[in-house]
Protein backbone atom coordinates (compact mmCIF):
# COMPACT_ATOMS: atom_id res chain seq x y z
CA UNK A 1 0.00 0.00 0.00
CA UNK A 2 3.15 2.23 0.62
CA UNK A 3 4.34 1.90 -2.28
CA UNK A 4 1.04 2.57 -4.58
CA UNK A 5 1.22 5.78 -2.42
CA UNK A 6 4.83 6.35 -3.26
CA UNK A 7 4.41 5.85 -7.25
CA UNK A 8 1.27 7.90 -7.08
CA UNK A 9 3.14 10.80 -5.68
CA UNK A 10 5.87 10.42 -8.16
CA UNK A 11 2.96 10.05 -11.17
CA UNK A 12 1.56 13.23 -9.89
CA UNK A 13 4.66 15.02 -9.18
CA UNK A 14 5.69 14.66 -13.10
CA UNK A 15 2.31 15.29 -14.67
CA UNK A 16 2.51 18.33 -13.26
CA UNK A 17 6.05 19.04 -14.19
CA UNK A 18 4.81 18.10 -17.49
CA UNK A 19 1.98 20.58 -17.29
CA UNK A 20 4.12 23.70 -15.83
CA UNK A 21 6.58 23.74 -19.21
CA UNK A 22 3.97 23.08 -21.16
CA UNK A 23 2.67 26.49 -19.73
CA UNK A 24 5.44 28.16 -19.81
CA UNK A 25 6.89 27.08 -23.53
CA UNK A 26 3.33 28.21 -25.03
CA UNK A 27 4.48 31.90 -24.20
CA UNK A 28 7.25 32.08 -26.96
CA UNK A 29 4.53 32.31 -29.65
CA UNK A 30 2.94 35.29 -28.66
CA UNK A 31 6.36 37.73 -27.75
CA UNK A 32 7.38 36.30 -31.21
CA UNK A 33 4.43 37.74 -32.86
CA UNK A 34 4.45 40.73 -31.37
CA UNK A 35 7.86 41.08 -32.19
CA UNK A 36 7.01 40.61 -35.40
CA UNK A 37 4.12 43.07 -35.41
CA UNK A 38 6.41 45.75 -33.57
CA UNK A 39 8.94 45.79 -36.59
CA UNK A 40 6.38 45.59 -39.11
CA UNK A 41 5.15 49.13 -37.11
CA UNK A 42 8.61 50.05 -37.62
CA UNK A 43 9.07 49.73 -41.51
CA UNK A 44 5.28 51.10 -41.85
CA UNK A 45 6.44 54.15 -40.19
CA UNK A 46 10.11 54.55 -41.85
CA UNK A 47 7.93 54.15 -45.04
CA UNK A 48 5.16 56.50 -44.88
CA UNK A 49 7.32 59.46 -43.83
CA UNK A 50 8.81 59.73 -47.16
CA UNK A 51 12.19 61.26 -46.27
CA UNK A 52 14.58 58.33 -47.93
CA UNK A 53 17.43 60.30 -46.16
CA UNK A 54 16.14 59.43 -42.75
CA UNK A 55 14.99 55.90 -43.27
CA UNK A 56 17.78 54.21 -41.73
CA UNK A 57 17.87 56.31 -38.80
CA UNK A 58 13.54 55.60 -38.85
CA UNK A 59 14.12 51.96 -38.61
CA UNK A 60 16.41 52.18 -35.58
CA UNK A 61 14.14 54.48 -33.61
CA UNK A 62 10.87 54.22 -34.39
CA UNK A 63 9.67 56.91 -31.84
CA UNK A 64 10.99 59.41 -33.67
CA UNK A 65 8.68 58.68 -36.45
CA UNK A 66 5.78 58.76 -34.86
CA UNK A 67 3.28 61.81 -35.04
CA UNK A 68 2.82 63.96 -31.76
CA UNK A 69 -0.49 64.30 -30.43
CA UNK A 70 -1.72 67.62 -30.29
CA UNK A 71 -1.83 67.26 -25.90
CA UNK A 72 0.51 64.79 -24.11
CA UNK A 73 -0.10 64.13 -20.10
CA UNK A 74 2.70 62.30 -18.03
CA UNK A 75 2.87 58.32 -18.08
CA UNK A 76 4.48 58.60 -14.36
CA UNK A 77 1.89 61.09 -12.81
CA UNK A 78 -1.28 61.42 -14.70
CA UNK A 79 -4.58 59.81 -13.63
CA UNK A 80 -5.73 56.91 -14.91
CA UNK A 81 -8.63 58.80 -16.55
CA UNK A 82 -6.14 61.67 -17.79
CA UNK A 83 -4.13 58.96 -19.90
CA UNK A 84 -7.21 57.66 -21.19
CA UNK A 85 -8.84 61.09 -22.31
CA UNK A 86 -4.84 61.68 -23.98
CA UNK A 87 -5.43 58.79 -25.95
CA UNK A 88 -8.93 58.54 -26.89
CA UNK A 89 -7.73 62.37 -28.11
CA UNK A 90 -5.00 60.34 -29.80
CA UNK A 91 -7.61 58.16 -31.59
CA UNK A 92 -6.77 55.17 -29.74
CA UNK A 93 -9.41 52.70 -29.82
CA UNK A 94 -9.80 50.42 -26.60
CA UNK A 95 -8.68 53.57 -24.78
CA UNK A 96 -9.80 52.64 -21.54
CA UNK A 97 -8.20 49.12 -21.34
CA UNK A 98 -4.45 50.29 -22.89
CA UNK A 99 -4.87 53.28 -20.22
CA UNK A 100 -4.91 50.81 -17.21
CA UNK A 101 -1.63 48.96 -18.68
CA UNK A 102 0.17 52.35 -19.51
CA UNK A 103 -0.58 52.35 -15.33
CA UNK A 104 -0.03 48.98 -14.76
CA UNK A 105 3.57 49.55 -15.31
CA UNK A 106 4.82 52.21 -13.92
CA UNK A 107 7.36 53.83 -13.15
CA UNK A 108 8.94 54.62 -16.34
CA UNK A 109 12.36 55.87 -16.24
CA UNK A 110 13.03 59.41 -17.11
CA UNK A 111 16.22 59.30 -19.03
CA UNK A 112 14.62 56.69 -21.86
CA UNK A 113 12.42 59.20 -24.10
CA UNK A 114 11.77 55.79 -26.54
CA UNK A 115 9.72 54.75 -23.82
CA UNK A 116 11.57 51.05 -24.21
CA UNK A 117 9.73 49.71 -21.17
CA UNK A 118 6.09 50.31 -22.14
CA UNK A 119 7.01 48.98 -25.63
CA UNK A 120 8.45 46.08 -24.48
CA UNK A 121 5.23 45.38 -22.26
CA UNK A 122 2.46 46.50 -24.66
CA UNK A 123 3.88 44.39 -27.42
CA UNK A 124 2.94 41.54 -25.05
CA UNK A 125 -0.84 42.37 -25.94
CA UNK A 126 -0.40 41.70 -29.48
CA UNK A 127 -1.45 45.28 -30.98
CA UNK A 128 -2.49 46.65 -34.40
CA UNK A 129 0.97 47.94 -36.09
CA UNK A 130 1.70 51.52 -35.42
CA UNK A 131 -0.86 51.57 -32.16
CA UNK A 132 1.94 51.73 -29.45
CA UNK A 133 3.58 54.61 -31.75
CA UNK A 134 0.11 56.18 -31.46
CA UNK A 135 -0.34 55.77 -27.67
CA UNK A 136 2.87 56.97 -27.23
CA UNK A 137 2.73 59.36 -29.12
CA UNK A 138 -0.16 60.78 -26.26
CA UNK A 139 2.22 60.75 -23.67
CA UNK A 140 5.49 62.54 -22.23
CA UNK A 141 7.94 62.04 -18.85
CA UNK B 1 15.86 16.25 9.68
CA UNK B 2 15.52 14.34 12.92
CA UNK B 3 13.54 11.19 13.84
CA UNK B 4 12.83 10.26 10.45
CA UNK B 5 14.76 6.94 10.27
CA UNK B 6 16.99 5.74 7.82
CA UNK B 7 15.34 4.01 5.14
CA UNK B 8 14.53 4.57 1.65
CA UNK B 9 10.85 6.25 2.80
CA UNK B 10 13.18 8.63 4.93
CA UNK B 11 15.00 9.56 1.79
CA UNK B 12 12.18 9.85 -0.75
CA UNK B 13 10.52 11.84 1.81
CA UNK B 14 14.29 14.12 2.21
CA UNK B 15 14.29 13.92 -1.74
CA UNK B 16 10.78 15.71 -2.20
CA UNK B 17 11.30 18.17 0.24
CA UNK B 18 14.47 18.66 -1.31
CA UNK B 19 12.48 18.98 -4.90
CA UNK B 20 10.10 21.42 -3.13
CA UNK B 21 12.66 23.91 -1.67
CA UNK B 22 14.32 23.76 -5.41
CA UNK B 23 10.83 24.63 -6.94
CA UNK B 24 10.07 27.54 -4.50
CA UNK B 25 13.44 28.91 -5.11
CA UNK B 26 13.12 28.52 -8.87
CA UNK B 27 9.63 29.89 -8.67
CA UNK B 28 11.28 33.14 -6.72
CA UNK B 29 13.54 33.70 -9.29
CA UNK B 30 11.48 33.35 -12.17
CA UNK B 31 9.09 35.78 -10.82
CA UNK B 32 11.22 38.67 -9.80
CA UNK B 33 12.77 38.04 -13.78
CA UNK B 34 9.28 39.02 -14.82
CA UNK B 35 8.64 41.65 -11.64
CA UNK B 36 5.39 40.24 -10.96
CA UNK B 37 4.84 42.50 -8.35
CA UNK B 38 2.56 45.31 -10.85
CA UNK B 39 -0.68 44.88 -9.15
CA UNK B 40 -2.18 43.53 -5.55
CA UNK B 41 -3.31 40.19 -7.56
CA UNK B 42 0.27 39.66 -8.55
CA UNK B 43 1.33 39.33 -5.26
CA UNK B 44 -0.69 36.32 -4.16
CA UNK B 45 1.93 33.54 -5.68
CA UNK B 46 4.54 35.28 -3.41
CA UNK B 47 2.68 34.62 -0.46
CA UNK B 48 2.37 31.42 -1.72
CA UNK B 49 6.06 31.25 -1.40
CA UNK B 50 6.29 31.96 1.32
CA UNK B 51 3.82 29.74 2.73
CA UNK B 52 5.71 27.18 1.26
CA UNK B 53 8.99 28.54 2.66
CA UNK B 54 7.30 27.85 6.56
CA UNK B 55 6.37 24.39 5.49
CA UNK B 56 9.40 23.41 4.67
CA UNK B 57 11.32 25.45 7.66
CA UNK B 58 8.81 23.28 9.95
CA UNK B 59 8.97 19.97 7.87
CA UNK B 60 13.33 20.63 8.90
CA UNK B 61 12.93 21.95 12.17
CA UNK B 62 12.26 19.31 14.54
CA UNK B 63 9.04 18.34 12.64
CA UNK B 64 5.93 16.80 15.28
CA UNK B 65 2.72 15.84 14.47
CA UNK B 66 1.04 19.04 14.85
CA UNK B 67 3.64 20.46 12.49
CA UNK B 68 3.01 18.16 10.16
CA UNK B 69 -0.58 18.60 9.89
CA UNK B 70 0.09 22.66 9.39
CA UNK B 71 2.48 21.63 6.52
CA UNK B 72 -0.62 19.58 5.31
CA UNK B 73 -2.80 22.58 5.69
CA UNK B 74 -0.21 25.24 4.17
CA UNK B 75 0.22 22.87 1.64
CA UNK B 76 -3.49 22.58 0.74
CA UNK B 77 -4.10 26.36 0.49
CA UNK B 78 -0.85 26.45 -1.62
CA UNK B 79 -2.57 24.40 -4.16
CA UNK B 80 -5.78 25.97 -3.82
CA UNK B 81 -3.56 29.62 -4.92
CA UNK B 82 -2.25 27.77 -7.72
CA UNK B 83 -5.76 26.53 -8.87
CA UNK B 84 -6.82 30.08 -8.65
CA UNK B 85 -3.83 32.02 -10.33
CA UNK B 86 -4.27 29.79 -12.99
CA UNK B 87 -7.81 30.78 -13.33
CA UNK B 88 -7.00 34.16 -13.18
CA UNK B 89 -4.06 34.19 -15.80
CA UNK B 90 -7.30 33.01 -17.85
CA UNK B 91 -8.97 35.68 -17.15
CA UNK B 92 -6.65 38.36 -17.62
CA UNK B 93 -5.74 36.80 -21.35
CA UNK B 94 -9.82 36.77 -21.80
CA UNK B 95 -9.94 40.61 -20.53
CA UNK B 96 -6.86 41.45 -22.98
CA UNK B 97 -8.08 39.60 -26.39
CA UNK B 98 -9.70 42.49 -27.61
CA UNK B 99 -6.27 44.38 -27.22
CA UNK B 100 -4.60 41.72 -30.05
CA UNK B 101 -5.25 43.99 -33.65
CA UNK B 102 -6.43 39.57 -34.14
CA UNK B 103 -9.27 39.56 -32.35
CA UNK B 104 -10.33 42.89 -32.12
CA UNK B 105 -12.67 42.90 -34.82
CA UNK B 106 -14.25 39.63 -34.19
CA UNK B 107 -13.93 38.94 -30.42
CA UNK B 108 -17.47 40.06 -29.86
CA UNK B 109 -19.32 37.84 -32.73
CA UNK B 110 -17.13 34.95 -31.08
CA UNK B 111 -18.67 32.12 -29.09
CA UNK B 112 -18.51 32.31 -25.47
CA UNK B 113 -16.60 28.92 -25.35
CA UNK B 114 -14.58 29.86 -28.03
CA UNK B 115 -13.31 33.12 -25.91
CA UNK B 116 -12.63 30.97 -23.10
CA UNK B 117 -10.65 28.26 -25.00
CA UNK B 118 -8.59 31.28 -26.99
CA UNK B 119 -7.99 32.63 -23.68
CA UNK B 120 -7.04 29.14 -22.24
CA UNK B 121 -5.24 28.25 -25.31
CA UNK B 122 -3.18 31.01 -24.90
CA UNK B 123 -3.88 31.91 -28.44
CA UNK B 124 -4.78 35.29 -26.88
CA UNK B 125 -3.39 37.08 -23.64
CA UNK B 126 0.02 37.75 -22.32
CA UNK B 127 -0.34 35.00 -19.23
CA UNK B 128 1.13 31.88 -19.41
CA UNK B 129 -1.98 29.98 -18.20
CA UNK B 130 -0.75 26.88 -16.36
CA UNK B 131 2.53 28.67 -14.86
CA UNK B 132 0.56 28.78 -11.67
CA UNK B 133 0.92 24.88 -11.29
CA UNK B 134 4.34 25.14 -10.73
CA UNK B 135 3.26 26.20 -6.81
CA UNK B 136 0.95 23.30 -6.69
CA UNK B 137 3.69 20.85 -8.11
CA UNK B 138 6.09 22.41 -5.18
CA UNK B 139 3.07 22.08 -2.47
CA UNK B 140 2.63 18.45 -3.17
CA UNK B 141 6.22 17.45 -2.84
CA UNK B 142 6.28 19.46 0.27
CA UNK B 143 2.62 17.16 1.11
CA UNK B 144 4.33 14.04 0.24
CA UNK B 145 7.68 14.99 2.46
CA UNK B 146 5.47 14.36 5.25
CA UNK B 147 3.58 10.81 4.11
CA UNK B 148 4.15 8.08 6.61
CA UNK B 149 6.46 10.71 8.42
CA UNK B 150 7.80 8.43 11.94
CA UNK B 151 6.45 12.01 13.86
CA UNK B 152 2.87 11.31 13.05
CA UNK B 153 3.04 7.73 13.80
CA UNK B 154 4.51 7.91 17.31
CA UNK B 155 3.00 10.26 19.61
CA UNK B 156 5.47 11.95 21.66
CA UNK B 157 5.91 10.67 25.00
CA UNK B 158 6.84 12.75 27.94
CA UNK B 159 7.31 11.22 31.27
CA UNK B 160 5.45 12.52 34.66
CA UNK B 161 8.32 14.92 35.87
CA UNK B 162 7.03 14.24 39.47
CA UNK B 163 7.73 10.56 38.65
CA UNK B 164 3.67 9.68 39.27
CA UNK B 165 1.18 8.35 36.88
CA UNK B 166 0.56 7.87 33.55
CA UNK B 167 2.96 9.23 30.54
CA UNK B 168 1.74 12.44 29.36
CA UNK B 169 1.11 11.91 25.55
CA UNK B 170 0.82 14.58 23.68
Amino acid sequence: MRQMTKLAALGVTGLLTLVACGGSGSDSPTVGAAQTASTTTTVAVATTSGSTATTGSAATTPTTAAAPAATTVSANNASQADIQKALEAAGVSNAARWAVEVVEYRPYPTNDPTFAKLRQNLAKYNPAPGLVDQIISALSL
Amino acid sequence: MTGEGTDSAALLRRCFAGLAAVGVAATAVELALIRHWTSTEQLIPWAALGALVLGLALLVARPSRGRLRAIRALTLAVVLTAAFGIFEHVHANYEAAPLDFRYTNRWATMSTSSKWWAAASQSVGPSPTLAPGVLAQSALCLLFATLGHPALATPTVELDPAGEGEPARR
